[in-house]
């Protein structure tokens, strides 16, 4: 008797049966990323170590018309690593080595499973970091980052991930290994790398980076700003920034977001304030001065009760350990919620955030702010119970206000965080049909059968992406 | 190929007769139409899909490679489109027509103190769809990278003569694909640049340059590693010798200069001055703010008009061994333009044998070390490639122009490996 083997059992003719997860209980885990309202379970997980493997990989899925796709750290927060219609995730955790570091050259090549703050750590000795800082940098990958072109507080001055990468090594869905960029700043032809950054891991799979690395600045100041209203902190970004001072960094934290990090992590911040702006210069010790000074001007002109320069590196150290772990410390005063990540020119921030409160108490619900203040790049944390469903939709209804609203004040529906699932139907605010189909083209070269990471960034419209109102399972580790 | 008449009855459906003329010499059409609306360029893109007339976007024509002969149809100048800024300096951001030229909107953004962080040659002349198309930069990409950093969003007229948007007017954005990339340095080939915007940044209360002569380049080239190990607010660098050196003679001359508030560029200049000492350099001067002007102009605005110019791109630290290599080589008349901290040199010759040898020898030291070469301008007889060394993504790229101008009417032939 002939037997045609499964999928899976050919997966694990090719990597070993230790390294394909297909029992049920398993793969739950792998049923959404951070995103926790949609959710998928998969039909196997396979955990590759190189190129070639994903290669192989990829070939018997496309050969096989099974769905696929690349997860690295799931701290996604758009459903981008979220098997949509199933099929095999491609769980690059084991790719995580860095392969070379060039101190000369000022780059790095690494796997994609490296994660984000490991490869700064491997530089700092001499002097250097990798720019891009999500405050998910502890366990983020850069193959994430480059995927969906990550920022960080600090993009503000340095740049999102599409600044800091030269060249990758890429694996089509029907196997094939390709090339794009290189270790050179300029390359002819159409530029694939900066095509490739920030396509939600929808045109193939990213086996190898080459990423720029950057020299640390001589000195730092950092200072805490202490406001009686989100609104004079907004204003006073607004006006920085009108001003032609750029930061390199500038983080709006709202009442409800600095209780909770002082909650839970006692790193400082003034409980009674309103809200509170983390502005931080940087550069060349002699150029700091005069720029904090007229910030810290605009700052008080905007009524800052108290405008406060870390004085010590421990201090600096805390003021962004409270703004980076935020999320983690609401997390811990809410039993789930949901993130938005809207995007206003800067001059219109004051008028978003206020937006952004008016629309939580229309529904009820209260919204932590935590923003990218300087890029106009809001976080809403929508806080909600999972278990109610009322709450589950109004959740969902105050994003999508304030995404309109963004768009209204000529913003976009995703800084940082990408369309994925979670935004594919909003991408029509922004984009005509012919805009999307000029994109789709796109992507149909990269990915005819539309097998790699199906249903994500472009509207679906059977919506397939059905909200999950099972209760969320608590996120481990690295929240 | 078509006659000029055949096509210019057609383009009547839509153009005055004062719109249409026959094409300049230095041009790869025939014709050139100067459209007043978009409306008319998109209505000639959809005529050209119908009639398979091929189209050349055509900005301020400073950049046109030494085709040597007319193999494509109409060129479509943006020139008379009437064109205004959209300048929000409390966003820092600005979203430009394509056919206003780079002196003409770095002059009103200043009104603001702002500016497009790019200093392409050319400023008077080349516009902004130009720019973009060629990913024209100048030696501010120290500080401030390329268009591929400062580019928020684009509008295209596409091949099926509609105008489609990538990106945002926001300094933040990842929805949707990053196609302004794909158009970045796509030399027409993928559409016609309708408008583009821009993230902006102040501009630099001060300014200093300061020169230094070296008598070879890689002796320069080293003191650029010993300048990233200093802080200080460096906003250009370049390298430069031949009709590229102000200075004349024939030394080589490492131009730095400093930029940020008054208060912390003046002790900067010691600084530098003390790091430049160090190394082999033969003087070092502070130029004064005219001739600081003049000699910027020299460095980025000296174009030959014949010859050989390429554009040569290796990996950064090999920079010393390819001048190690190619040093011997180098004879009088021959000019280079490097810069240091990004791995980019261009070359200029003149019309010889001897410089055609030359080339074939600085094709083959690339190849060893790792980089690609890019002729901006050949000699008509010339049988060296535009671009003789190919990137081995060459196939996917061919797929995006297949995908994006099925019919083959934006440009074909002028792009890398024939597309
Ligand atoms: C607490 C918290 C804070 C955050 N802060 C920030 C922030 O400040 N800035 C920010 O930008 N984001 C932030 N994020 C979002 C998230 O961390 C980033 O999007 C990150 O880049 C995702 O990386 P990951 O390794 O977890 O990728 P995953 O979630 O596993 O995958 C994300 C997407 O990338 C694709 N992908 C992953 N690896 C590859 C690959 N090798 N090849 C092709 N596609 C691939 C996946 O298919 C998926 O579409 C935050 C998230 C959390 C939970
Ligand atoms: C011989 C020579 C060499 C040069 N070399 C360099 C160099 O190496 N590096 C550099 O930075 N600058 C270089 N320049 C300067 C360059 O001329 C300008 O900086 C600028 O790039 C050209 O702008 P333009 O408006 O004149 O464009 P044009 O010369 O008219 O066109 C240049 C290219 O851009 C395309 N294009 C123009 N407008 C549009 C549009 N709206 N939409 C789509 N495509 C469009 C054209 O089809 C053409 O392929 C060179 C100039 C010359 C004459």
């Amino acid at each position: 008797m002939k037997k045609t083997f499964s999928l899976i059992e050919q997966l694990q003719q090719l990597l070993g049966k230790d390294r394909v997860i297909s029992n049920p209980d398993e793969l739950i885990v792998f049923e959404c990323d951070a995103l926790t309202l949609h959710k998928n379970i998969p039909e196997g997980v396979v955990l590759p170590e190189s190129t070639e493997e994903v290669s192989a990989i990829t070939k018997l899925c496309s050969e096989h018309k099974t769905p696929f796709l690349a997860r690295a750290s799931g701290t996604g927060l758009s459903g981008g690593a979220t098997p949509a219609k199933g099929g095999v995730i491609i769980q690059l955790s084991r790719m995580n080595q860095i392969l070379e570091i060039d101190y000369e050259d000022e780059i790095a090549v690494v796997q994609p499973g490296v994660i984000n703050l490991h490869l700064t750590e491997a530089v700092s000795s001499r002097n250097y970091h990798f720019a891009p800082d999500p405050s998910s940098e502890k366990a983020c990958t850069i193959g994430g980052n480059v995927a969906e072109n990550a920022g960080g507080p600090h993009t503000l001055k340095y740049g999102v991930t599409t600044n800091h990468v030269l060249g990758m090594k890429t694996v089509s869905p029907t196997g094939e290994i390709v090339e794009i960029g290189g270790r050179c700043e300029d390359s002819p032809g159409y530029d694939l790398t900066g095509l490739f950054t920030g396509s939600e891991g929808t045109l193939g799979i990213i086996t190898e980076v080459t990423v720029k690395l950057t020299r640390n600045p001589e000195s730092i100041k950092t200072l805490l700003v202490v406001f009686n209203s989100v609104e004079d902190a907004s204003i006073s970004v607004s006006n920085i920034i009108a001003e032609g001072i750029i930061p390199a960094a500038m983080e709006l934290i709202d009442q409800l977001a600095i209780s909770a990090v002082e909650q839970h992590l006692n790193v400082g911040y003034p409980t009674d304030a309103t809200a509170v702006l983390l502005i931080e210069i940087d550069g060349v010790a002699t150029s700091l001065d005069k720029e904090m000074k007229r910030i810290q001007q605009i700052c008080l002109s905007n009524r800052a009760m108290i405008a406060q320069i870390a004085r010590t590196d421990k201090e600096r150290e805390d003021l962004w350990r409270g703004r980076k772990e935020t999320v983690g410390a609401l997390g811990k005063i809410t039993p789930a919620y949901y993130t938005n990540d809207g995007v206003v020119p800067r001059s219109k921030l004051p008028e978003i955030l206020a937006d952004t409160i008016r629309i939580g108490n229309k529904y009820g619900l209260r919204i932590g702010n935590i923003c990218h203040a300087g890029d106009g790049n809001i976080h809403p944390l929508i806080l909600y119970n999972p278990d109610d469903k009322n709450e589950v939709e109004n959740a969902i209804k105050v994003s999508e206000e304030i995404i309109k609203k963004c768009i209204e004040l000529g913003g976009s529906i995703t800084g940082e965080h990408g369309v994925g699932t979670e935004k594919s139907e909003y991408l029509g605010m922004m984009f005509s049909e012919e805009d999307q189909e000029q994109m789709k083209k796109i992507r149909d070269v990269f990915n005819p059968d539309y097998l790699l990471n199906p249903d994500k960034i472009f509207p679906t419209q059977s919506k397939r992406n059905k909200i999950n109102l099972k209760k969320t399972k608590k996120l481990k580790g690295w929240l | 190929m078509k006659s000029p008449e055949t096509i210019g009855n057609k383009l009547k459906s839509i153009f005055s007769t004062k719109e249409i003329s026959l094409s300049e010499e230095a041009l790869p059409t025939q014709l050139t139409v100067y459209p007043s609306t978009i409306g008319q360029v998109c209505e000639l893109v959809k005529l050209a899909r119908k009639n398979q007339i091929t189209l050349f976007p055509l900005g301020g024509g400073t950049h046109l490679f030494s085709y040597g002969k007319k193999f494509l149809d109409v060129s479509v100048s943006l020139k008379r489109i009437p064109s205004d800024l959209d300048h929000s300096p409390a966003d820092l951001v600005a979203t430009v027509p394509a056919g206003m030229t780079f002196s003409s909107v770095q002059e009103q953004l200043s009104k603001n103190g702002q500016m497009i962080s790019l200093d392409p040659p050319h400023t008077n002349s080349s516009t902004i769809g130009g720019i973009i198309a060629t990913n024209s930069f100048g030696p501010r990409r120290y500080r401030y990278g390329t268009a591929r950093d400062c580019v928020l969003e684009t509008t295209l007229i596409n091949s099926k003569g509609l105008a489609v948007k990538s990106g945002a007017k926001t300094v933040k954005n990842v929805s949707g694909y990053d196609l302004n990339k794909l158009y970045i340095g796509s030399l027409g080939t993928l559409g016609i640049l309708k408008d583009i915007t821009f993230k902006l940044f102040p501009i630099p209360e001060k300014r200093v340059t300061l020169a230094a002569d070296f008598k070879n380049p890689d002796k320069a080239v080293k003191l650029t590693a010993d300048l990233r190990k200093i802080p200080l607010d460096i906003e250009s660098t370049c390298i430069t010798n031949g009709v590229w050196n102000p200075s004349g003679g024939t030394n080589w001359t490492y131009f730095i200069s400093l930029a940020g508030g008054e208060k912390a560029i003046t002790p900067q200049i010691d600084r530098l001055f003390s790091i430049i000492k160090t190394s082999p350099a033969l003087n070092c001067t502070t130029l004064s703010s005219a001739e600081s002007n003049r000699f910027w102009k020299v460095v980025n605005q000296t174009y030959p008009k014949d010859g050989n110019n390429a554009k040569i791109t290796v990996i950064k630290k090999y920079l010393k061994s390819f001048f190690n290599s190619i040093f011997p080589h180098l004879t009088q008349g021959y000019s280079l333009k490097i810069f240091p901290d990004s791995g980019i040199v261009y070359i200029h010759c003149p019309e010889d044998d001897d410089a055609s040898e030359f080339i074939k020898n600085v094709i083959g030291t690339i190849r060893t070390l790792g980089g690609y070469l890019e002729f901006e301008l050949l000699p008509r007889e010339s049988t060296f490639e535009r671009w003789p060394i190919l990137p081995s993504s060459l196939p996917w790229m061919k797929k995006i122009k297949m995908a994006l101008d099925p019919e083959g009417i934006f440009a074909p032939g002028t792009f890398v490996g024939g597309i």
